[in-house]
């Protein structure tokens, strides 16, 4: 599999290799061929934990579960490569929360994640779109960096100050369905549906917890994936983008 | 010389030189017919502005809502239709036809300036005999009906009926009334489809009468001769015949090398007679017959030997009619009726021998019914389509018909050849028939010719025996030019063209249709990725367009919003142009100010039809007005021409399951109620770049596009293609 990550990633270069030869034929928004784009994407997520939140309880009003969403962050940079590609790069900030409550332990804990994103946006003909604008679909590689914090256990058998902190790294394959459009000529608007497919590869770069808390954590390691894989699996997302130009 | 009769002498020169009896028209190196003199104010003021106004007026009027409503569109539809009119380059101000015409309408008047003072004048260049008023006071005369018109007196009646059109109002009053017969009120409830049409012709019939009476009785208040009346609808009913009947000799076209048998000869020509049924149930006009009737009752109680012919002089009308009659040439040409255009230039050519006007057309004519013979040959999947106006043919423009038809495809090709070639022989200087001629015999070599043309063509004379022998003259067409470099050298250019040709074909046969339009797709959208590099510094943008239309309400097309757009089009082409460094002028008619010269006017319409005939040509033949461009080109030193705009239709979204399920899941919600909130939109933007000198459409982009025309989208495709303009390729 890690080796289908390597091809996905090389096949991805080469294609903006192949196009950069015509980039001179990248018209932008009106000339300006880079972009920043800053914005947020949501998921209604009724029946998972959030940040500070512990053990998941039982949502009464139906009201409420709809407008439960988590939020993320996300800084996003691109480049137009010619009038229907784009080359992009960016970070997506999440803060989530984790439980787990198996016999005979039960903790909880908040999850710092980071994406790190690289991609290529591909604008369609059919659409008669010009990058930046229009429908557009994007992928591309990302890594995600966790950090979990665990804030309560309740096992019998350990120490709930023994436990602290965890980082683990993860391979990740991106995917995103969106339009931009503008707006003043200065202002971009996009909106989105993201998918992240983490992928189940994850390394643990640090982890402190020995004995038996260390031994309690990693035999959570399944439950995590799960999480963060459900988190980024399918998202909204909204993001405002400035154009610049590029001097040569 | 007494300084006061130096003076004099300076005035009555100048006078002399400002008169239309006295400035000769150079009628040998005669030009068609442009507007002159200042631009009307009319062409200033924006179709929204006048609609405006009108809906303003009418507020003031006591009318029920729903008829003040279906007035407001009337004035509404009319104010753009007719400015499209205004701008479209067929109209003509200020030369001495519409300057005469105007003569008329002052007699007609005189007693009434204010009335005249409302009424503006146009001539049309259309070659069939009508003219039309509009409720904005626009009275409107083809150059058609000045043709064939036999004195001022039958202008005269004519103008006064057109007036009474305009001073009743009838189209606005037929305009109430259709609708009030579409929508089946009072009398017309209901009344079956059929009936419904019958009656809007029945009551437009009844304005016509009206007209006709009311008209009358201003004419006879004219001082204009009564016999013109008669002779009117004698005019009318012949509408469908040339304004001449001169019999047509095909030898003018013969030489040593060129003759025509006899299967090109016409027998006998159908005789010129009215065409006209007796039911005129479905006419907007009652019968001629019905008219003539009418005013023999009326007429014959009047004293018909007053009045008179011309009271402007005779002179002054025949110089306008023959101005008329050249034009009619041109304009032909410009219609593309090739046929028409080669009688009515023969005719002038008989009767001004060596005039160079009429022989250029006569070749212009020759030339564009060879390019459409091999247009048509070539596209095999094209069924030849029937000549309808043969079945109406009468007199002598029928035996010119009749010789055109007769010649063979090939017949056709070595005739516009040869004639191009002496055309361009004899007036070397004229860039357009160079240009026609080099374009001819190439495709003579290209389209006719099945072997090798030194096999081919003969360099004997054709001999009454060949002739005897029911003999073509194709192979001997050009005996005596096998020896000419310049002819052998656009042979042997034709053959290279040829053989590429060939080699396509053959390359193509190989492969099933499935692949070569799939080959064909790919190299398109491969081209439309990647873009063009046309690498041109200047750029000259003609006409910009913009229209919107939605399709929810019940007038689709926003006039007013598609106006209002279009200006700010025009701004965005400048304006990104600027930013590009790419200098670009954008010539449009909708947007004339107080700056605009008339011969900025004038070269908008020469574009203007420069651009349509490439467009609808749809393959490499040289313009009909060639020649007009060649000093706009030197003017704006490009010859690059480009002509753009974006076509937007917005509708109501159809709901379907996938929409439904969207909404219904919390988690895709929110894309739900977007996708159901927001209307569906078909937009097209395309642009044309052409080049002037290689006469042909450089670079063309057909961008569809399902977004909202916003600003930004718009302006993207725009600078799209104006980028691609500018680009220059890397490749040496």
């Amino acid at each position: 599999m890690k080796s289908y990550i390597i091809i996905f990633f090389v096949v991805l270069l080469a294609s903006c290799f192949t196009y950069e030869a015509t980039a001179q034929s990248a018209p932008g928004l009106y000339g300006k061929r880079f972009f920043v784009e800053f914005g947020s994407s949501v998921m209604n997520n009724n029946t998972l934990n959030r940040y500070n939140e512990n053990d998941k309880e039982p949502i009464n009003s139906n009201v409420r579960a709809l407008l439960l969403y988590s939020y993320n962050l996300q800084l996003n940079g691109f480049y137009a490569l010619s009038r229907l590609r784009m080359i992009g790069g960016g970070v997506t900030y999440s803060r989530l929360g984790f439980g787990a409550n198996e016999y005979p332990t039960s903790i909880n804990a908040n999850v710092n994640s980071l994406l790190l994103n690289v991609y290529v946006r591909d604008y369609s003909l059919g659409d008669g779109s010009i990058a930046p604008l229009g429908p557009y679909f994007q992928y591309g590689v990302s890594a995600v960096f966790n950090n979990r914090f665990f804030r309560q256990s309740t096992s019998a058998y350990t120490n709930p100050e023994n436990f602290g902190a965890q980082s683990y790294i993860s391979p990740a394959i991106n995917m995103e369905w969106g339009n931009t459009t503008v707006v003043k000529d200065k202002l971009l608007f996009t909106f989105a549906t993201q998918s992240t497919i983490i992928l189940p590869y994850g390394i643990d770069t640090h982890s402190k917890e020995q004995g038996i808390e260390g031994i309690i954590i990693r035999g959570q390691s399944d439950s995590m994936y799960n999480r963060i894989f459900t988190h980024y699996m399918i998202r909204f997302k909204i993001a405002v983008g400035l154009p610049f130009k590029v001097k040569k | 010389m007494h300084p006061k009769n130096l003076v004099l002498a300076i005035l009555v020169v100048l006078i002399g030189f400002s008169s239309p009896q006295l400035s000769a028209q150079d009628f040998d190196n005669y030009t068609p017919t442009v507007s002159q003199g200042p631009l009307p104010q009319d062409l200033m003021i924006s179709s929204t502005e006048k609609y405006l106004k009108a809906k303003a007026d009418s507020k003031r009027e006591k009318n029920k809502r729903r008829v003040r409503k279906t007035k407001e569109k009337f004035y509404l539809q009319t104010n753009f239709v007719l400015d499209e009119l205004l701008t479209s380059g067929q109209l003509i101000f200020n030369d001495p036809m519409t300057n005469y015409v105007k003569g008329i309408l002052d007699n007609i008047l005189k007693g009434n300036p204010r009335l005249r003072k409302e009424i503006k004048l146009y001539m049309v260049r259309s070659a069939s005999i009508n003219a039309f008023a509009t409720d904005r006071g626009e009275i409107f005369v083809n150059v058609g009906l000045l043709a064939k018109i036999n004195n001022e007196a039958e202008l005269a009646f004519i103008l006064c009926h057109e007036i009474q059109h305009y001073v009743e109002r009838h189209n606005l009053e037929a305009f109430v009334k259709f609708k009030e017969i579409e929508r089946g009120r009072g009398d017309y409830k209901r009344q079956k489809n059929y009936e419904k049409i019958v009656s809007k012709h029945s009551y437009s019939k009844n304005l016509e009468r009206e007209a006709d009476k009311k008209g009358f009785e201003l004419f006879l208040k004219s001082g204009y001769s009564l016999n013109a009346v008669e002779k009117v609808f004698d005019l009318l009913a012949l509408s469908h015949t040339s304004y001449s009947d001169t019999g047509f000799d095909f030898s003018f076209l013969e030489s040593d090398y060129i003759k025509f048998n006899d299967k090109v000869k016409i027998e006998e020509v159908n005789e010129i007679s009215e065409l006209e049924g007796k039911d005129d149930s479905l006419s907007t006009h009652p019968s001629i017959d019905e008219r003539r009737e009418n005013f023999e009752k009326v007429i014959s109680k009047e004293d018909r030997k007053k009045g008179k012919d011309f009271i402007q002089s005779k002179t002054q009308f025949d110089l306008v009619q023959k101005i008329a009659r050249f034009d009619i040439c041109d304009i032909l040409i410009s219609y593309r009726a090739y046929s028409a255009a080669f009688y009515h230039s023969y005719v002038l050519l008989k009767e001004y021998p060596k005039n160079s006007y009429a022989e250029k057309n006569i070749a212009k004519a020759l030339y564009g019914i060879a390019q459409y013979t091999n247009k048509n040959s070539s596209d095999y999947e094209e069924e030849e389509e029937e000549d309808e106006t043969e079945s109406i043919l009468q007199g002598q423009m029928q035996a010119a018909f009749y010789f055109l038809t007769k010649l063979s495809d090939k017949e056709k090709n070595m005739l516009a050849g040869r004639y191009c070639w002496k055309m361009h022989q004899k007036y070397p200087k004229d860039k357009q028939m160079e240009l026609m001629a080099q374009d001819m015999i190439e495709d003579i070599i290209i389209f006719s010719l099945e072997k090798d043309y030194k096999n081919y063509f003969k360099k004997e004379k054709m001999t009454g025996e060949l002739m005897t022998q029911d003999k073509s003259f194709a192979p001997y067409a050009f005996g005596d030019l096998l020896d000419n470099e310049t002819f052998i050298e656009w042979l042997e250019s034709g053959e290279k063209y040829r053989k590429r040709r060939e080699k396509r074909k053959n390359e193509a046969e190989g492969e099933s249709i499935y692949k070569r339009r799939k080959t064909a797709r790919e190299k398109a959208e491969k081209k439309r990725k990647k873009g063009v590099t046309l690498g041109r510094d200047k750029l000259l943008v003609i006409n910009p367009l913009y229209l919107k239309a939605n399709g929810r309400k019940k007038d689709p097309v926003r006039l007013v919003e598609s106006e209002a757009r279009q200006k700010e089009f025009k701004g965005w082409i400048e304006t990104l142009s600027e930013d590009l460094g790419l200098k670009t002028t954008v010539l449009d008619v909708k947007h004339i100010t107080k700056k605009t010269t008339i011969g900025e006017y004038n070269e908008i319409m020469a574009i203007n039809r420069w651009v349509d005939e490439l467009l609808t040509n749809d393959m490499y033949m040289i313009s009909s007005n060639y020649n007009e461009l060649l000093p706009i080109v030197e003017k704006y030193k490009t010859t690059t021409f480009a002509y753009t705009g974006a076509l937007v239709y917005k509708n109501r979204r159809k709901i379907g399951y996938a929409e439904i399920l969207y909404t219904l899941f919390p988690q895709t919600m929110p894309y739900g109620v977007s996708l159901l909130a927001t209307p569906k939109y078909d937009n097209l933007y395309f642009s044309f770049v052409f080049d002037f000198e290689e006469n042909r459409v450089l670079h063309k982009e057909i961008n569809y596009m399902k977004q909202k025309d916003r600003d930004g989208v718009i302006k993207s495709n725009l600078y799209w293609m104006l980028h691609q303009v500018k680009a220059k390729s890397s490749k040496k």
